[in-house]
């Protein structure tokens, strides 16, 4: 989770510019060929995905929906040298773009339109956060009351409706204070 | 009316002439009830002199035959035929001339024929005499009068000017053109004093009019020659001077409808006039002869086409339609049957040409429609194209941007560094320590990533290069392929056709294929167009990759397109293969069919290998074929011919 921006594109010396450009600003991964980029896409985690549209193989909006079954939260951006309606109507339905850049594009509007992804993933990231922490213990980090009551609640409605029974099984931890008076409150 | 009224008075007339016939046999005759009776008499010298002469011939006859008062009637030239048609006269005494033509239209009928005197003998018959100066050596015959003066009396005269005329046609002489001027002197005497004095080369009179004035002693005969008539049996009977046939003198004709008795009268009196008589002596005569034959003047008239002959031998269309009739008839039917034919035809000729009309402007127009369906197609490849082109374009321009952008930055980084290695030199020179400074200089090296810029600028460069490398390619090439159409082939090196194509089409088949050319650069300029050259190797490359294309799908593999060029006998051969799908036997002989596609709605229009197939053999006199094995792949074959001669006679 360090604001690692993936980008992919079949071009070569595009990628080492947009690299060379760059690396004073973001932490930067390319790949030339959207095959290579998924596997990447498993073994590392990437806040945003840069991805050109023509590629041999697997097209742009292709790429992006697989990616997005692999990280969601990964903010994806699709740009292209050649637009028509088509790839923008697929690149925002299949695709689930977040920006869609068209080439030439200069170098303000990219760190503007990076910087946006940025943060739009860390507000991704935050809301996820918050909810987790909603629901878990702090020190311990498993659920705590309000999940449990939650999820009783789901549970006695289920019961209720396929009318059946439903038991609850209470375990109660003993000898928690010492490891509370150690690290917790 | 004026029938009417010439009916009324012939009625009128014969009533007396019954009433006179009455009294006769009834009682004694009376002086009251004579009969007027009238001779109408050529007036050829005055009215005075015609009444001096004839009268007494009037009274002559009057006291001959009892019971009719003889008259004479003096007509000028133009007056007599007036005076015959509205019925005045009984009688006519006029010139032959004007008696053929009497007898003819008026059906005038001769009953005596003057006796003429002359020179103390009577003479029933006259003519012409042609005659010149006798000092005139250079005459020698009728011929040598051509270019000469010719002095006639009246171009009524017969002797005074028709018979002449009459001998010079039958020479072959017209006297109305071949003489250098003809003048008519009105007089026999005036005639001859003008050739006398030189006023005229030569002239005609009437026979007998030189002797005469000869005799008054105003001409010596001798100073004259004449032409001498070659009839010489004629010539022993007449021994007048005369060089043209001899025509009968004045007839005394019956004109009116005059009672047979009287005519019988009329001619025996005149018949028994004594020359002695103060009638004939008036008239100078030797009295009447029984009538001559007037045939011969009616030839002269006739040949000379003069008189009641004037249209002799023009046969009016009129004369020709009652004698014909059924010919006539025959004709019109022909005719019209053939007019019918003709307007038929020309309404089949008029609508035979507007249907040509239509047909030309058809074809221009579909000429037209040839040319804009080319140029549309072109339009639509290069539309096709210019997607995929603008991508070609758009990201190398991109990374060109990138890199400059670093560049700049790198420049901006590099210049923090010389400028603290400035310091640091400035203030080593002033003497100071610099090592306050040399800790600098690594900080900055440090910061700049000094390293990373001394390996990264120089590649920034020259992908940069090659970018804008690419780019040029990419524009000329796409230049080069659109290039307007020519009127004319021009010799074009399809090599370089092919790899213009080849870079222009390249977004078309690089993400399903690798594409190899093999192209023989001993291949010699070709004629063609080569815009529409380049449109039918893009056909091929699109169709290709298209193939392919269904082939690979989303495997992730690659096919190969290849395009050989070599030569093959007298034609330069391009080979296009590919890896794609194929085309099934059973269809193969119609790819190049128009409309013909199996491509889905929107894909193809079926025209792409049709204009091919037209543009190679039609227009380049060359040869398209398609080999193909389906699930290895196709091969399209273009030949175009090497020898340009050949090409533009297949062409033509």
């Amino acid at each position: 989770m360090d604001n690692k921006i993936l980008f992919v594109d079949d071009e070569a010396y595009l990628l080492s510019g947009i690299e060379r450009q760059l690396r004073k600003y973001f932490k930067i991964d390319t790949c030339s060929s959207a095959v290579e980029a998924l596997e990447r896409i498993r073994n590392n985690t990437y806040s945003v995905i840069v991805t050109d549209y023509h590629m041999p193989v697997i097209n742009g909006v292709e790429f992006l929906a697989k990616a997005k079954e692999i990280t969601p939260k990964t903010v994806r951006i699709l740009f292209t040298g050649k637009a028509d309606l088509k790839i923008a109507v697929d690149a925002v339905n299949e695709g689930h773009v977040f920006k869609f850049l068209l080439k030439p594009y200069s170098t303000e509007k990219l760190l503007s339109v990076l910087r946006q992804a940025l943060g739009h993933f860390k507000v991704l990231m935050q809301a996820e956060q918050n909810e987790f922490m909603a629901l878990h213990d702090l020190l311990t980090g498993l659920p705590n009351r309000v999940f449990i009551l939650q999820k009783l609640k789901e549970a006695l409605a289920l019961a209720k409706r396929i009318n059946t029974i439903l038991g609850v099984l209470f375990l109660d931890l003993d000898g928690f204070k010492t490891v509370n008076d150690r690290y917790g409150h | 009316m004026r029938t009417i009224g010439k009916i009324i008075s012939k009625r009128l007339r014969q009533t007396i002439g019954i009433v006179v016939l009455l009294f006769f046999v009834n009682a004694v005759p009376i002086i009251g009830a004579i009969q007027p009776i009238k001779i109408g008499v050529l007036a050829n010298r005055g009215r005075f002199e015609c009444m001096q002469r004839w009268s007494p011939t009037a009274t002559y006859l009057s006291r001959a035959i009892d019971g009719y008062k003889f008259t004479i009637v003096p007509l000028l030239f133009d007056e007599i035929e007036q005076a015959v048609r509205q019925g005045k006269l009984d009688f006519v005494l006029t010139n032959p001339s004007i008696y053929v033509n009497l007898e003819i239209r008026f059906d005038a009928n001769r009953i005596a024929t003057l006796k003429n005197m002359r020179l103390g003998k009577p003479y029933t018959e006259f003519g012409g005499v042609i005659f010149y100066r006798s000092d005139r050596s250079d005459i020698r015959s009728l011929d040598d009068l051509r270019g000469q003066s010719f002095v006639a009396v009246n171009e009524n005269a017969l002797g005074g000017w028709q018979a002449a005329w009459f001998k010079f046609k039958k020479d072959g002489i017209n006297p109305y053109e071949d003489f250098s001027s003809l003048k008519f002197s009105g007089t026999q005497d005036e005639a001859i004093f003008a050739v006398r004095d030189g006023v005229a080369d030569a002239g005609t009179v009437r026979t007998d009019a030189l002797e005469l004035l000869a005799e008054t002693g105003e001409i010596n005969i001798e100073n004259f020659k004449i032409f001498p008539h070659r009839d010489h049996k004629k010539s022993e009977i007449f021994p007048l001077l005369h060089s043209t046939n001899l025509y009968p003198e004045w007839p005394f004709a019956r004109i009116g409808p005059v009672a047979d008795s009287l005519v019988q009268k009329v001619a025996i009196a005149l018949l028994e006039m004594p020359p002695s008589s103060s009638a004939a002596k008036a008239a100078k005569c030797a009295g009447w002869s029984v009538p001559l034959s007037y045939q011969p003047v009616r030839d002269c008239l006739k040949i000379l086409k003069i008189g009641p002959f004037k249209h002799y031998g023009e046969t009016t269309i009129v004369q020709f339609i009652l004698q014909n009739k059924l010919l006539t008839v025959l004709v019109i039917i022909i005719l019209m049957i053939v007019l019918g034919f003709l307007i038929g035809v020309i309404r089949l000729n008029k609508r035979l040409h507007l249907a040509k009309q239509k047909i030309e402007q058809e074809l221009q127009e579909r000429k037209q429609l040839e040319i804009q369906l080319g140029q549309a197609q072109k339009l639509e490849a290069i539309g096709q194209l210019a997607a995929g082109i603008a991508h070609e374009i758009n990201t190398p321009s991109q990374f060109i941007n990138d890199n400059l952008t670093f560049l700049k930055t790198a420049f901006e980084d590099l210049g923090a560094v010389v400028s603290v290695f400035q310091q640091t030199k400035e203030n080593y020179q002033n003497g100071k320590n610099v090592k306050k400074d040399i800790r600098k200089i690594e900080e900055v090296i440090e910061s700049s990533d000094l390293e990373f810029l001394e390996e990264e600028v120089p590649q920034a460069l020259e992908q940069s290069l090659q970018g804008i490398d690419r780019i040029r390619k990419i524009v000329k090439a796409m230049k080069e392929f659109s290039h307007p159409s020519t009127e004319e082939k021009k010799l074009s090196d399809i090599n370089r056709a092919i790899e213009n194509t080849v870079i222009v089409s390249a977004n078309e088949w690089k993400y399903v294929a690798d594409l190899k050319t093999e192209l023989d650069e001993s291949l010699p300029l070709l004629p063609c167009y080569v815009d529409e050259f380049n449109q039918v190797v893009l056909n091929m490359i699109v169709n290709a990759a298209h193939a392919i294309g269904d082939v690979v799908g989303d495997s992730g593999e690659k096919g190969t397109i290849t395009i050989k060029t070599m030569r093959n006998g007298s034609y330069a051969e391009v080979r296009i293969c590919d890896t794609g799908t194929g085309i099934p036997k059973n269809i193969q002989h119609r790819v190049f069919d128009p409309f013909f596609t199996t491509k889905e709605v929107g894909k193809g229009t079926g025209q792409g290998l049709a204009i091919s197939y037209d543009v190679i053999v039609n227009k380049h006199g060359g040869e398209l074929m398609v080999e193909s094995k389906p699930g290895k792949g196709t091969t399209f074959i273009i030949r175009i011919p090497m020898d340009h001669g050949k090409t533009k006679e297949k062409d033509g």
